[in-house]
């Protein structure tokens, strides 16, 4: 027999989240009674319908061979792009806009394959005066473009 | 006829302002934009943009994100003419004779009728929203709880199982979407749920931080490395070469107006929308067509017949959104979510209690629609060249504005952090197949589904019946059963036929 891994994997996460909601939502909060219902009831119903689901993506996936279309992603764009805005989150508050840019647009670029010095720096650049233009000249939002962590 | 004409003067008098003109305009050209580089769609635009709207007026905010919705349609055709790449995915069908007409070197034609078909097909779909808009409404007021509940039952399913892939995945997303939704205080007993200790999320898990991950940061990764540079034909753009023929236009005129037609009754439909509409135009035209043979090798007919539709689809996709509250797609939802944010509750009662805001809207359409015509022609060749940038100079860039956007919301690094939670889901769904557009309906829809639902049942004193007792709710609760039963049966019986004629 044959298995698609693909939905194999997406069912079993989405039977374990559902359970995991559930068995949350049931233990933590109230559930109520359905006429008057506590907190935990919705998300607890919402869980249970998520599994069943995941049963329903699940057991499909035993009678089909693997999937022709797995799209593949690159894992190197994935973490300098996830790990850019991770970047910017961490140094816009300490020591403002600019370096915040900088770290983001260096990081991102290193994602892709071809990746030129030159052209981050002047991405760099172009969004630090566009960003300035907009956002604290004409939006009128409160960031230094630059400032000393304290 | 006296209160639509006073609507529409109340209407107009919002849209004119200089504010509201200024970024009406602004949501058009982001819209053509987007719509003509390809890699990023109306969501991914929608979103970047949503976080603008909370330095805004309401109206204003609407308009500039309508503006990018309907632009997009606009833009999309252009990238797909000229390059045989599909800015949008509503605008795939404008490849299949777009391009031959660009090869042969009339994609000036191609590109001119399209601009028209798009400009007749919306302004007819923008008289059929102005009129249809009011009369749900206004029966809508009578709905309950559990009518509410039920439609938005109906939308959720509608969307989830018509959507491409498989039904039972788009159903998990809506519902994870849902639950997603329930994080933060409960609204009747005040207790928090699911903030995992973390105090940020008591309000809640922002729409503007989901829908930059899932839509912007995820679409970003599954982009970068994949986009290469091609070669246009610049001579078929010039001014000189989109006169059309009369031929053309003896040609055109029919089809434009059936796929208005088709484009006007899908939109309004949950799930549907204008790729379905833009699809089943074409196929309405191959059919209706005296020679089908000349379809895929540059028949005009091919071309404005989905433009028309989908631009049609763009704007009746308003009605359920605005006249009763419920999206019937991703991008719908964002709309109402800016709404929220904006602290108005969306409903049947939205025209009579914000009538500025709603007919504002509206003429803004228009308004916005003239600009596109305008826009369109004459700038050709800057979008044009717009297409020639690569894409690893935009990616950065895209980032910067989602960064910032999601940062100004609330000064918050934390927001920031959840987007790239949210970026990384995003992937790992794409990675498996499960689409996010149900997500993001569930999402916005989730709250006032929890709140309808434990509403009906508080007044059925908790008897599930109480849906099936009033005759809206049965009725529309029957539909939801019956396609239900469909998508899930329906891959079962498709299975079977190709196992038995193979």
């Amino acid at each position: 027999m044959t298995v698609d891994k693909r939905d194999f994997l997406g069912g079993v996460l989405l039977l374990l989240t559902g359970i995991g909601v559930a068995v949350h939502a049931a233990m933590q909060y109230p559930l109520g009674t359905l006429q008057r219902m506590g907190s935990g009831m919705f998300p607890f119903g919402a869980g249970i319908i998520m599994a069943l689901l995941g049963l329903l993506v699940l057991i499909p996936a035993f009678m089909r061979s693997e999937p022709t279309d797995w799209r593949g992603v690159s894992p190197r764009a994935l973490i300098c792009v996830l790990a850019s805005v991770a970047g910017f989150a961490l140094v816009m508050p300490r020591f403002g806009l600019a370096p915040a840019i900088a770290v983001l647009v260096f990081l991102s670029s290193l994602g892709d394959r071809d990746f030129r010095i030159v052209n981050a720096a002047a991405v760099a650049v172009v969004m630090c005066v566009l960003s300035y233009l907009i956002f604290v000249l004409g939006l009128n939002l409160p960031f230094p473009m630059l400032r000393m962590p304290s | 006829m006296n209160e639509l004409l006073a609507n529409v003067a109340i209407g107009l008098d919002t849209a004119v302002t200089p504010v509201n003109l200024i970024y009406c305009f602004v949501g058009v050209v982001v819209g053509m934009l987007v719509g003509v580089l390809p890699g990023i769609g109306p969501l991914t635009a929608i979103s970047m943009l949503l976080p603008l709207t909370y330095h805004f007026e309401p109206t204003t905010a609407l308009i500039m994100l309508g503006g990018i919705w309907y632009g997009t349609a606009y833009g999309g055709s252009t990238a797909a003419i000229l390059l045989n790449i599909p800015g949008t995915t509503s605008s795939a069908v404008a490849c299949l004779d777009g391009y031959p007409m660009a090869q042969q070197g009339r994609g000036g034609v191609a590109l001119l009728m399209t601009t028209v078909a798009s400009f007749v097909g919306a302004s007819i779909a923008i008289v059929i929203l102005m009129a249809f808009a009011p009369v749900i409404a206004s029966y809508a007021l009578k709905f309950g709880s559990a009518d509410y509940f039920a439609l938005m039952v109906l939308g959720l399913i509608a969307a989830s199982a018509i959507s491409d892939g498989s039904a039972a995945k788009g159903l998990a997303m809506v519902v994870f979407g849902i639950i997603l939704g329930t994080v933060g205080i409960d609204i009747y007993s005040g207790g928090t749920r699911f903030s995992f200790g973390f105090l940020e999320l008591a309000n809640g898990i922002h729409l503007v931080t989901l829908a930059m991950g899932l839509f912007g940061v995820a679409e970003v990764i599954f982009s970068v490395g994949t986009r290469a540079r091609r070669a246009i034909d610049r001579s078929s753009v010039s001014l000189r070469a989109m006169k059309p023929t009369r031929e053309d236009l003896g040609r055109s005129w029919r089809p434009i107006l059936r796929g208005t037609g088709l484009g006007s009754f899908f939109g309004t439909l949950p799930g549907t929308g204008p790729s379905i509409a833009s699809f089943m135009a074409y196929a309405l035209e191959k059919r209706v067509a005296a020679e089908p043979g000349r379809f895929g090798k540059g028949a005009i007919e091919g071309v404005v017949a989905p433009e028309a539709a989908n631009n049609a689809a763009d704007q009746t996709a308003f009605i359920p959104t605005l006249a009763l509250g419920i999206p019937g797609s991703a991008t719908m939802a964002l709309m109402l979510g800016a709404l929220t944010i904006n602290g108005i509750a969306p409903g049947p009662s939205l025209m009579t209690s914000q009538p500025a805001l709603f007919w504002g809207l509206i003429m803004s359409f228009w308004i916005g629609n003239l600009m596109l015509l305008v826009l369109n022609i004459p700038l050709i060749g800057v979008w044009v060249r717009l297409l020639l940038v690569p894409y690893n100079l935009l990616f950065p860039a895209i980032l910067v504005f989602i960064c910032i956007g999601t940062y100004s919301i609330n000064s918050s690094s934390f927001d920031v952090m959840m987007v790239v939670v949210f970026g990384a889901l995003g992937c790992l769904m794409r990675w498996l197949a499960f689409p996010a557009a149900p997500l993001l309906l569930g999402f916005v829809l989730g709250p006032l589904m929890e709140e309808h639902f434990r509403r009906a049942m508080l007044l059925s004193r908790g008897d599930f019946m109480t849906f099936f007792d009033r005759p809206i709710s049965a009725t529309v609760m029957t539909i939801s059963g019956l396609l239900l039963l469909w998508t899930v049966v329906a891959p079962f019986l498709r299975r079977r036929r190709v196992a038995t004629n193979p």
